[in-house]
């Protein structure tokens, strides 16, 4: 899932640095599962947020910014949203 | 008039320094200079002697708004471009974020084709442009 408008040049070089971030989405999974507080939480989700878009994930980055904000403004509807999220990252790293 | 050559970036998330790194490095051509926190920018900045400064906001430790504030307390940083690279995207964040001297923000995630392109725009703004 390479962003259209990388140059052919490097377009192999952005493919290895989406499998790298890929890679790290089960640690990422583990550091929002086992965040001791909301805080500690929200932090996780909004660094989720910004890195997904820059490799090419942006269904995901948007996931993780509606958990972010359901952290923070609408706490009822965090699970559902932590779920979808979950999900979503389940499913990438299957493909991968 | 010289060109933009050398560009700070302070970020804590591993991931997106390395997309920032294929972004201005790779793609950009320029010289980057890759921190992982505000202290590693403070201690960096005198020998980089960087012509603008990507920063992250939310960091542990010293925020992108404590890093801005020590980096303008130093003269040879008063007038260098400082740019927030944030996901904090509502109005009256951004505004906040300019608000701290910044001179500009953009906001993740930032697509790493047009992000060498998009940053010569603030650094226009800067003590080594002039026309």
């Amino acid at each position: 899932m390479p962003i259209e408008s990388t140059p052919p040049s490097h377009a192999h070089q952005f493919e290895a640095l989406q499998r790298k971030f890929v890679e790290g989405l089960r640690r990422r999974l583990e550091e929002i599962e086992a965040a001791p507080d909301t805080a500690s939480q929200h932090a996780a989700l909004h660094r989720l947020a910004g890195a997904a878009g820059a490799f090419g994930y942006e269904a995901l980055g948007q996931l993780a910014r509606t958990a972010m904000l359901a952290s923070r403004d609408t706490p009822h509807q965090l699970a559902s949203a932590l779920a979808a999220l979950y999900s979503a990252i389940q499913a990438l790293i299957a493909q991968h | 008039m010289s060109d933009l050559c050398r560009v700070m970036c302070v970020e804590d998330d591993p991931d997106i320094r390395m997309i920032l790194e294929f972004s201005l490095e790779q793609m950009g051509g320029y010289t980057l200079a890759s921190c992982a926190s505000g202290q590693e920018a403070l201690d960096r900045v005198k020998d980089f002697s960087p012509q603008l400064v990507l920063l992250d906001v939310m960091m542990p430790k010293m925020s992108g708004t404590e890093t801005l504030q020590h980096l303008r307390a130093m003269d040879c940083m008063r007038s260098v471009p400082v740019v927030f690279v944030t996901a904090k995207a509502m109005p009256d964040e951004v505004e906040a974020l300019l608000a701290c001297g910044a001179n500009g923000v953009i906001v993740k995630p930032f697509d790493p084709v047009t992000l060498p392109h998009e940053i010569r725009k603030y650094w226009t703004q800067g003590p080594d442009h002039a026309d």
